[in-house]
């Protein structure tokens, strides 16, 4: 079966693409009930402030209302202090939204203003106002190891301590044996937001002791635990419902039992529902949700050794991400990525990798799509241009001679519950030989200097690695697959599917496996009480994650089918194969037995009416192990390699003719239509480069000056041209079918690549994001 | 949003009637920005009436009247991008509606709307949602928070009634270039004339219960040609840095007439006299167009975070006259 797929390998249709198109999906904001309350919010108007007087009484007698939230009866997820322009400070419930607006209007509360900071710079100043009383706004990533004495045989770290940064070697004994060091200091990510089309929100219905949740989720069956172990109920007693997200770029993970994390639609509408027994709706308006969405943004120094060759020799990274005031400080550990712990392990002698996270005034930080990748890649990539400049080598050649190949060790922070690991398959270098083919790099790249006039080209390159396996506690995944008489199967998982095709590819595999048409496998995945258990889809591990459970749990149904199948036909199990939905004896193809044969129903009165797998996943599969061995682990990236190329307008600042070249190795592509929209995701690079993605915030006041989409730029079709290049490498032994992730990759080294296109098309470097017109004629000398 | 009465007129006479007799009502043209300025409570004065004029189809058209392109005030954007008359006679309208925000938008936004749309200032527009409205000079504060704070996207030519937010229309500089008349339910008002930041709300001049019914376009006879330009971030659902409108009528080699205007610069579409004059009597060529385009923005005032604009126009005017060669 191995090289001889009937359904992998196609672009077959999208199982829910006809609801998406046609308007018939079910988004959280469709679910009606009667009688549902609905929720509005008065939000703090000051970065820092303690309320002084907050008095409730006349909007709680205004009629319709029926419950006000604040920090004196819900301290749980309302406070006194604010820590940012837009918390939430009072909640109105109201049966419907004019009062609900009118009684926001009869709350009585005053603030006394503090001291803010609004910036990483001004949050790391001497001397700055502390985010959270009594805490530092700065602090070390507290997941720092040290790696030492590496196991001769293996090649595996061993030894894995606490530090106070992340690597190993000595990077001073790094430096001093290198030749050429560059140094990218002051590399500065914008704080930009994560643009999914659905705003965040939440029906939740109280009713007979059970509570049901409609909303949007990555991972129902996580969220609905914590949810329930917050609200103090059965978890047995909440239904978590998302049959579609309106996507999510991986900025829609929930956290209700952490007031900091931007999770309070969902906890505001459980609570006020709870108390009312009663359907409450709170949903955020566009507004809301720039500020209360994820956003991402950080500040790294980056310094490369290299020996005279080109062979990179250490790395020294430090990054200062921006928290705002709370959000999730694990996006951190994946700016690594782009360092000697992964994607230049190949050569990286002596890595120094110190993380900080840093709170200031402004809304969460949680990450997005890439979760820190893109930050990382941001600073080393660029340090890598400048190196090859330095050089003297060619900047493909140089990332061809160092980036890490399958096999090499990953010593990221990702194998939590290992010291280090194999990376699983690499193909960068293929990635890498075919942009050069498809931009004519070599007859088209040419030095800034020489370049000259109004109109000048540029081209820039970047590579990178994702994390896409995540062995540790709670990434279990499983699925179940039935199979009935009449030849159709249906597939029963959780894994969220927001846009990134995983339903679509989970079917076709159990239609591989079975030997069924992909058209007869139906899917059930819509809430948590009829799904088995799936673990939260980031981090690019679905493909990962739930192939397994899906490969395994069809196999099961396939052994139980064969074995009733032999014993009708009277042969071994062996001697069966199934194709087309037609069981058959592989010497003999003449005898052949339908499903509903083997399974010999008659009707109600007997014959096997399903036939059902089951497999829970227990990471790492076993075919994950080299050589089956304990500890010595395979681990997939996602990793390719990306061109940008433009034309500067040196008169006018304005970058055109934008182009991005994808190329990415998936290992298989199970769809190649659906890989090729993954890979489209390059488009927030480019929104982030070019369009002017930042949340500016007035820095007197603290307000979110574009908190829309129309001062906020979202990229629109016109925006991106993003040519996507697969290829396939077979052998990945981390998946049943060699496939690898493609999800995050595709946005992790775009700011970067924008970043040497414009330097090789300018000569001067940009140090902030994102690339704007008023930048690049400043750095042209011309402002 | 507050609630307010909905009122589908039958003619421009119970439009105005409307207006006279509401305290503060506000005309529902296209209504693709209206609702955004109710929602976000924009106005200190609460609107108690909506008006809307979608119901008289007779404001609806674009014909050819002796030598000027008649437009009817509800004319959507895209049938002025896509008239071929507008096209022959006044390509930098049409170009300037085609560029305007995106085709769903288009379809609905008229004309009339488009040149009498609210400014986009982030200080002004700022919801007040989020912790109230932002006290604005134009909301009785003291000064312009912009010239202060971030005013990246602000007038290169100073304030008016210490304002700098630009006024934001693509069509609002084709329009002035072109030597338009907007005429309204009392008068007739060159389009020159017709925008001011001295009124407050959507900075025009058009008095309480006006309302635009017609705007008239001069068609360009042969040897004129006309250009526009426009810089923004985004190429779709986008408002301008920066645009640029210039008409040329080239007489055997030489340029007999020649009208030029900047948008999104200034609290007003900026007209350059002196540019276009600096043009007239010579040929269209590299050397007179720089020069021309130089004096269009001498009397620029930037404010230091929007230097780069003065640079920008500089240039977009240029490539505006070299289109039109």
């Amino acid at each position: 079966m191995a090289n001889n797929f009937k359904v992998l390998g196609k672009s077959v249709h999208q199982k829910t693409a006809l609801e998406r198109v046609n308007g018939s999906a079910r988004y959280y904001s469709d679910f009606q009930i009667p009688g549902t309350l609905v929720t509005r919010f008065i939000r703090s108007p000051f970065p820092k402030a303690k309320i002084s007087r907050l008095d409730t009484t006349a909007a709680e007698t205004l009629p319709g209302v029926e419950l006000v939230m604040s920090y004196k009866n819900f301290p749980q997820t309302f406070r006194d202090t604010m820590h940012y322009v837009g918390e939430q400070v009072v909640a109105v419930v109201a049966v419907d939204e004019d009062i609900a607006e009118e009684a926001l209007e009869l709350v009585d509360v005053e603030y006394r203003e503090l001291p803010a900071v609004l910036s990483i710079e001004e949050a790391l100043a001497p001397d700055a106002p502390e985010v959270f009383e009594g805490e530092p706004n700065c602090h070390d990533w507290e997941l720092h190891y040290y790696l030492s004495e590496k196991d001769p045989e293996s090649g595996l770290w061993t030894k894995k301590e606490h530090a106070n940064f992340h690597g190993f070697g000595d990077v001073e004994v790094g430096f001093a044996e290198s030749d050429v060091i560059v140094e990218a200091k002051g590399l500065k990510y914008a704080y930009t937001k994560s643009p999914a089309m659905n705003p965040r929100g939440a029906l939740a219905h109280f009713n007979s002791g059970k509570l049901t949740v409609y909303t949007h989720s990555q991972g129902m069956h996580h969220e609905k635990t914590v949810l329930a172990g917050v609200l103090g109920l059965n978890v047995t007693d909440v239904n978590y419902v998302c049959e579609y997200i309106g996507s999510s770029f991986g900025g829609k993970i929930a956290e209700p039992s952490d007031i900091n994390h931007p999770t309070h639609y969902l906890i505001v509408a459980c609570l006020a529902s709870l108390e009312l027994s009663k359907p409450v709706r709170c949903v955020y308006t566009r507004e809301e949700e720039m500020l209360c969405g994820w956003s991402r943004g950080s500040l790294s120094d980056v310094k490369i050794g290299f020996k005279d060759d080109g062979t990179l020799h250490a790395i020294s990274y430090d990054n200062w991400m921006e928290m705002g005031s709370g959000g999730d400080k694990w996006t951190i550990k994946n700016s690594l990525l782009a360092t000697g712990t992964t994607l230049y392990s190949r050569n990286c002698k002596h890595m120094r990798g110190k993380l900080r996270y840093v709170h200031t005034n402004r809304f969460l930080s949680c990450g997005w799509q890439g979760y820190g990748a893109p930050e990382g890649h941001y600073g080393v990539e660029v340090a890598m241009d400048m190196a090859a400049e330095k050089l003297g080598i060619d900047p493909i050649e140089l990332r061809r001679m160092n980036h890490m190949r399958g096999g090499d060790i990953d010593a990221g922070y990702d194998p939590l519950l290992y010291k280090s690991c194999y990376i699983s398959s690499s193909g960068i270098s293929e990635c890498l030989d075919a942009l050069e083919k498809r931009s004519e790099w070599k007859s088209r790249w040419r030095h800034p200097s020489e370049k000259s006039g109004r109109y000048r080209e540029g081209l820039g390159i970047a590579i990178f690695c994702m994390g896409a396996g995540r062995p540790g506690p709670g990434n279990n995944t499983s699925a179940e697959v039935k199979l009935f008489p009449d030849g159709t199967a249906k597939l029963y998982s959780a894994l969220a599917e927001m846009g990134q095709g995983q339903h679509t590819v989970q079917c076709q595999i159990v239609a591989e496996v079975l030997g069924i048409p992909y058209k007869k496998i139906g899917l059930v995945w819509q809430e948590t009480d009829s799904t088995p258990w799936a673990s939260i889809a980031a981090s690019s591990i679905g493909t990962w994650l739930q192939s397994w459970p899906t490969y395994e749990a069809a196999h099961e149904v396939r052994r139980q089918l064969l074995a009733l199948a032999a014993g009708v036909l009277g042969v071994e199990v062996e001697k069966l194969d199934i194709e087309d939905s037609v069981i058959f004896v592989k010497d003999e193809p003449s005898r052949t037995l339908t499903i509903g044969e083997a399974m010999g129903t008659l009707g109600i009165y007997g014959g096997t009416h399903e036939l059902i797998g089951y497999y829970s996943h227990e990471v790492p599969h076993p075919r994950c192990l080299r050589d089956g061995k304990p500890g010595q682990l395979y681990i997939p990236k996602e990793k390719g390699a990306q061109l940008v190329s433009l034309v500067v307008d040196t008169e006018t600042g304005m970058c055109h003719d934008v182009k991005v070249i994808n190329a990415q190795d998936v290992g298989r592509a199970l769809n190649p239509k659906i890989v090729e929209g993954q890979f489209l995701n390059a488009r927030h690079g480019v929104e982030n480069a070019l369009l002017g993605s930042d949340c500016i915030v007035d820095k007197k006041s603290g307000r979110l000056l574009n908190g829309n989409w129309i001062d906020y730029k979202p990229t629109s079709f016109l925006d991106c041209d993003i040519d996507p290049i697969i290829i396939e490498k077979p052998g990945d032994p981390t998946h049943p079918f060699g496939a690898t992730a493609c999800g995050e990759g595709a946005a992790c080294p775009t700011l970067a690549a924008f970043s040497n296109a414009i330097y090789n098309a300018i000569g001067v470097r940009i140090k902030e994001t994102p690339f704007t017109p008023d930048k690049i004629l400043a750095a042209l000398g011309k402002v | 949003m507050k609630p307010f009465n909905y009122i589908q007129a039958n003619s421009l006479v119970e439009a105005g009637a409307i207006l006279a007799a509401s305290s503060n009502g506000a005309i529902h043209s296209g209504g693709t920005d209206l609702m955004g300025c109710l929602r976000d409570r924009i106005w200190m004065d609460e609107v108690d009436v909506v008006v809307s004029l979608s119901g008289i189809a007779q404001l609806k058209y674009i014909r050819k009247e002796g030598d000027a392109i008649k437009i009817g005030a509800m004319t959507t954007l895209t049938e002025i991008a896509t008239s071929s008359l507008v096209r022959e006679g006044c390509l930098m309208l049409a170009d300037a509606a085609r560029a305007t925000a995106s085709p769903q938008l288009r379809n609905v936004g008229t004309l009339a709307g488009n040149i009498c749309q609210e400014n986009r200032c982030w200080y002004y527009r700022y919801s007040y949602r989020i912790g109230g409205i932002i006290e604005c000079v134009r909301k009785g504060g003291k000064k312009c928070l912009a010239v202060g704070g971030d005013h990246r996207y602000h007038s290169i030519f100073g304030a008016v009634k210490k304002c700098v937010a630009v006024n934001p229309s693509d069509t609002a500089p084709a329009l002035v270039a072109a030597g338009a008349t907007i005429i309204t339910t009392n008068r007739e008002i060159p389009a020159v004339e017709f925008f001011t930041g001295e009124n407050g709300k959507c900075s025009t001049v058009l008095e309480a219960g006006e309302i635009v019914r017609e705007i008239s376009v001069p068609f360009g006879g042969e040897g004129t040609k006309s250009a526009f330009k426009k810089v923004a971030l985004r190429k779709s659902i986008d408002f301008a840095i920066v645009t640029s409108a210039a008409s040329v009528l080239v007489d055997d080699g030489v340029v007999a007439r020649a009208s030029i205007c900047l948008g999104g610069v200034a609290v007003t579409p900026h007209p350059s006299s002196e540019a276009a004059a600096l043009l007239i009597g010579g040929p269209l060529s590299d050397e007179r167009i720089a020069k021309a385009a130089d004096a269009a923005l001498a009397g620029a005032k930037p404010l230091k975070g929007n230097r780069y604009k003065v640079k920008m126009a500089r240039a977009i005017i240029a490539d505006t006259l070299a289109e039109c060669s």
